[in-house]
Formats: C-alpha cells, sequence, structure tokens
C-alpha cells in the first residue's frame, strides 16, 4: 500500500457562481485514492463529493462552475493541464464512472448492445464484430443471466438492478484503471443494492480494479470500503482505514452521522438527526464550518479552520479536540 | 411493475414501434390525416399516370366547362381539364413543400443545436436573429424573401424554407437544452464521447419526436403560404399547374364558373387539414408526457 498513489487530489477548489454569489462547493479538499484500495467518500447531500468527482473528471460545466485551484494528478499526469481532447481519453479508459441512476444514465433510443459497442469502439482497438464480442462477456461476468437478449432490448426494457449491472459492465469493458461510483446504489431497492455491492466488491477482486465510491450510506461503506473519507460543506473532515472510523471516530461530524444511523437493534432512540444546518457555502465563517452545530466546541474553533490532525495510524480528522474524544 | 428481480431477464414491454402503433391506431383523427396525405402523395408520386389529360393543353371549344362526366371537374379559362392540372399540382407543391421544409429542418436545427449546445454568446447571437425572423409575420417574411429573389417556383422554395427555420431552430434548442442537462448524456461524456457525438448519436435522435411533429405541421404551413405566394402572382408562374395560380386564375370567373376557383382551393384544404390532423396525431402518439 505504500506505492504511488493512482489519483491524487491536492487542495481542490471548485466553485460555482449563481447570481454573483461564488458558491465554494469543493474547498481545499485533499486525498489520494491507492491502487488496488475502494475509498470511500461520505457526506450529505451538498457536502461536495459528487462534484470532487466530477471535477476529477473534468466534468464540472462552465457556466457556472469552474475548477479554480489545486491539483488531480492521475497515473502521475496533470488532469487539469489536459485539453479535453485529452481528456476524452482519460475518460472512460482511464477514469470511468458509474452514475446514480440507471434508469436516466444510458440513452433511452439506442438498444443496450448498440450503445456498449459503440463506447467500446470508441477506446478499444476493436472491430465491431470483437467489440460486441467484448461487451457480450461483459454482460456475462457482471451475472446478467441472458446477455444476448439484454444486448437486443431498449433501457427502459430492463428493471434498476440490471441497468446498473449492464452500467458497470459498460464501463469495465473500457478497461479503467480508477472506477468513480457516484451513489451507484442510491436509487435500487435494498436487496439490488446488496447485490450491486458485492458486484463491485467481486469485480475489484477479479479486476484488481481501484474504486472510489461516493455514498451517503455509512451501512455500505462499512460494507464495501477499506478507507473513507468524510466531507462536510465542501471539505475533509476526517479520513481514516474504514474500522477506525467505526470504532473511532475522530470527528464530531462523523460521530453524529454514526449515532443518525437508525438501529435495528435499538429503536427507542432511531431517526436522530443532527441539530442545525449546513453553512452558507457562499458566505463560509472563518472557523470551523461544523462549530453552529458542534457539541464540543472550543472558542479557538471560531477563529481558523482547524488542520487535520493525526488521531492514529493512517488516520486524520479536522478538530482541534480529536485526543479529547473517545468513542 | 412487477417484481423486476423476480421476472426473466428481459420484461417483455412492447417495442416502441408496436406501442406506436397501438397508439396511433386508436387515434382517428390522425388516422384520417393518414389517409388524406396518403392519397396526396400517391398523386403527387404517380399523377401523370392518373390524370385523364395533359395538364397544359386546352381546348378552347371547352372553355369553362361546368364538371361532367367527361371533364369531371369541369375546364378552366383556356379549357384545360381542372382534374388533370389539380393531380399534377400535388407533384408540384409537393416538391415545393418538402424541399423547403427540408431546407428549414436541417438549417433551423443545425442552429438551434449548435445554439442550445454551446450556449453563451454563440446562442444568443443566433437566437437573435431567430427572433428577428420571429418578429414577422411569417407571410409577410416569406412576401419579402421572393421580393428579394423575385418570383419563381425555386425562390418559393427558398423562402419558404427560410421562413421555416425559425420554427425548427427553436424546437431543437429547446429539445437540446433540456435533454444536455440529463444524466445519459452526462454519463456520455464521463465515458469520453466528442461533441460531435454527443451531439449525433444522443441529442439528435432524442430530439426526433418534436421534430417529426413539427416537419408534418410545417408541410401543411409551406404549402398554404406557397399557395398564397402562387395566388398574389409571387410564386409558381402559368402555366405550371399550381393550386395558389390555379385559384388565382379562378377567381375573375367566380360569378360564372365557380369551379374553377373551388376545386384547386377544395384541394389546398383538404391537403392541408390532412397534414395537420396527421401532425397532431403524431404529437398526440410521440409525446412523452401522453405515455402512460
Amino acid at each position: 500500500m505504500s506505492s504511488q498513489p493512482l489519483l491524487s487530489v491536492r487542495d481542490l477548489q471548485t466553485q460555482f457562481v449563481s447570481d454573483g454569489r461564488v458558491i465554494k462547493a469543493v474547498d481545499g479538499v485533499s486525498f489520494d485514492v491507492r491502487p488496488g484500495e475502494i475509498l470511500g467518500i461520505v457526506g450529505e447531500s451538498g457536502s461536495g463529493k459528487s462534484v470532487t468527482a466530477l471535477s476529477v473528471m473534468g466534468l464540472i460545466p462552465w457556466p457556472p462552475g469552474r475548477v479554480v485551484g489545486g491539483s488531480i494528478m492521475f497515473e502521475g499526469e496533470d488532469l487539469r493541464a489536459k485539453t479535453q481532447a485529452q481528456m476524452r481519453r482519460v475518460r472512460g479508459a482511464g477514469i470511468a464512472m458509474v452514475f446514480q441512476e440507471p434508469r436516466t444514465a444510458m440513452n433511452p433510443v439506442f438498444r443496450i448492445g448498440e450503445q456498449m459497442t459503440e463506447v467500446i469502439m470508441l477506446h478499444r482497438k476493436m472491430s465491431r464484430a470483437e467489440a460486441s464480442g467484448e461487451a457480450r462477456s461483459m454482460l456475462d461476468r457482471v451475472h446478467i443471466a441472458e446477455p444476448g437478449r439484454v444486448m437486443s432490448a431498449y433501457p427502459f426494457e430492463l428493471s434498476g438492478g440490471m441497468l446498473q449491472r449492464v452500467m458497470i459492465a459498460m464501463e469495465l469493458a473500457l478497461r479503467p484503471r480508477l472506477l468513480i461510483a457516484d451513489e451507484p446504489t442510491t436509487a435500487l431497492d435494498v436487496t439490488i443494492q446488496a447485490q450491486i455491492l458485492r458486484l463491485i466488491r467481486e469485480l475489484h477482486d477479479e479486476f484488481d480494479l481501484t474504486v472510489l465510491f461516493i455514498t451517503h450510506d455509512l451501512g455500505v461503506i462499512a460494507q464495501l470500503c477499506d478507507r473513507v473519507m468524510v466531507m462536510y460543506a465542501g471539505a475533509v473532515v476526517e479520513l481514516s482505514p474504514v474500522d477506525a472510523l467505526f470504532h473511532s471516530p475522530a470527528h464530531p461530524y462523523t460521530r453524529k452521522l454514526l449515532a443518525a444511523v437508525p438501529s435495528v437493534v435499538d429503536t427507542r432512540n432511531t431517526l436522530r438527526s443532527i441539530a442545525g444546518d449546513v453553512p452558507d457555502l457562499a458566505d463560509l465563517p472563518p472557523g470551523c464550518r461544523f462549530y453552529d452545530r458542534c457539541d464540543l466546541r472550543q472558542p479557538e474553533c471560531r477563529l481558523a479552520i482547524p488542520d487535520l490532525r493525526k488521531v492514529g495510524e493512517d488516520h486524520t480528522a479536522r478538530c482541534v479536540l480529536p485526543n479529547a474524544i473517545s468513542p | 411493475m412487477t417484481d423486476a428481480s423476480l421476472s426473466p431477464a428481459v420484461r417483455r414491454h412492447q417495442r416502441p414501434m408496436s406501442a406506436f402503433w397501438r397508439r396511433f391506431s386508436t387515434n382517428r383523427s390522425a388516422q384520417i390525416g393518414f389517409l388524406i396525405v396518403g392519397v396526396y402523395l400517391f398523386f403527387a408520386a404517380f399523377g401523370p399516370w392518373v390524370a385523364p389529360y395533359d395538364p397544359l393543353a386546352g381546348s378552347l371549344r371547352m372553355r369553362l366547362a361546368p364538371p361532367s362526366t367527361e371533364f369531371w371537374l369541369g375546364t378552366d379559362d383556356i379549357g384545360r381539364d381542372i382534374l388533370s392540372r389539380i393531380i399534377y399540382g400535388a407533384r408540384v407543391s409537393f416538391i415545393i413543400m418538402a424541399t423547403a421544409v427540408a431546407i428549414g429542418l436541417v438549417i433551423g436545427v443545425l442552429i438551434g443545436v449548435v445554439g442550445g449546445y454551446f450556449g453563451g454568446i454563440i446562442d444568443s447571437i443566433l437566437m437573435r436573429i431567430i427572433d428577428v425572423m420571429l418578429a414577422f409575420p411569417s407571410i409577410f417574411l416569406a412576401i419579402g424573401i421572393v421580393a428579394a429573389l423575385g418570383p419563381g417556383f425555386f425562390n418559393v422554395i427558398v423562402a419558404t424554407g427560410l421562413f421555416s427555420v425559425p420554427q425548427f431552430a427553436r424546437i431543437a434548442r429547446a429539445s437540446v437544452l433540456s435533454l444536455k442537462e440529463r444524466e445519459f448524456v452526462e454519463a456520455a461524456h464521463a465515458s469520453g464521447e466528442s461533441t460531435f457525438n454527443i451531439i449525433s448519436l444522443y441529442l439528435l435522435p432524442n430530439s426526433l419526436a418534436p421534430l417529426m411533429v413539427q416537419t408534418t405541421l410545417r408541410m401543411s404551413t409551406v404549402l398554404l403560404t406557397a399557395a398564397a405566394l402562387s395566388f398574389l402572382g409571387l410564386g409558381v408562374q402559368p402555366p405550371t399547374p399550381e393550386w395558389g395560380a390555379m385559384l388565382s386564375n379562378g377567381r375573375t370567373y367566380v360569378m360564372i364558373a365557380p369551379h374553377v376557383a373551388t376545386y384547386p382551393g377544395l384541394a389546398i384544404f383538404i391537403v392541408v387539414i390532412g397534414f395537420n390532423l396527421l401532425g397532431d396525431g403524431l404529437r398526440d402518439t410521440l409525446d412523452p408526457r401522453m405515455k402512460q
């Protein structure tokens, strides 16, 4: 695990302009994705998870959004320095992405097989027949029972879980080095969700695939990921191996997030929420962004944003008091 | 929806085409429109073989003859068979209509897609041009273009084609604006598709339904406008059998031989109705909001 990171993001700043206000959707995010790991990004809506992923892909729509600072190194190359034409070769073949809602993520007017073949031919030097064969074998790999029938179907003829498998097959057929999965199970029901997670785990083992997995569901993180990054209001608040995060969460926000997960065992105190609101991303306070909602706030938290501090092996948190907190 | 995980691999939905036919076949007005347009296209294609007489050869002995078994719709002021002229005229109007709508479709879609996709200053410039064109009542715009180019068959096509550009441009732009925010277009970007592929494989095929409806409806507008231009003497020139020109010619004799003006007018009326019914029917069957 000490080898060169596959993806290295440093001090990423992505902003959106709306009505003359600058919204700092991602503000100073740094992380590495190490080869062969599954890194989870967790946070609530608007915390900057998806914007981080889209920034890496170079897909922030301008206007209104723009990556204004930081570096994104993928396999030793700076993606921010690349032209659109160069980025098109990275997208798909280098970094592939699977989206949240499989029913709307495929072109409704072409058959599954046509779409898969087209994208495979775009990135791999293959004839139409070879690409079609590759599509079929990838569908087989994601456990689709009748690849032939699925290939001749239109997207609306398949269920959501089935389409998400198709999407994964389509992206993996491009042999990407990194797969970004942006809430790929959020739109699916729980049993299908488990199947998709098992599939991603399996493909990760089989293809030695590196995965950046974005979710708001800590349960999914626990099942799937090696390490996890917690985001709050556009910044990283905690970065930790998955076990450490669940056993000794260091940041007050992480602890509250864990407490908010409904428990099946403890039915008396379920459905807890975190009091207060996320700060306005266009008008951020100078200090800690979680200050208003924090039970353990200190006078100094108001003044400056705390640094990410080491709190354990491979474990950092953006809090002045990490050692004072015990699980 | 039944439980997807238990059903066979592919749920047997109706295919898009068969679903389309099922809805189309329950739409009475669309069927009537389809029938009228079908008959019209038949005459446009096979007119010379089914017309009883030469449309240009008159007989002065038979001037302004009323409908009879010999001349079903009568004859005009120089003794030409009106039925034959209407049948030949179907082809003339079809050539004008199809070419003009094709011009409007191609230029309009190009402008609309480029404006909608790229946005910003390009979009603003293109849309202001379109707004200027839309500011003129359409017949005035067509008259203005013909006035600038001079009358004639070819110039009527150019005029009616250009005045169809704004409608197609706006529809294409609106489609692209809504489609480009859709997740499957974002997913296409994420798999490294080029701008050209995104437009030609993702945006255009998904805009087809509204464009098809507009194409059909536009046919009737162009037919009517071309006939109006010819009626005003700005369009197709005699002796070419064009419905608008025939109507204009028959106007002189409307008191003594009303059939000379009535039948060409009726032909215009029926075909315009046919394309409108077909267009409305297509809209009802293709509009996704109408699907259950």
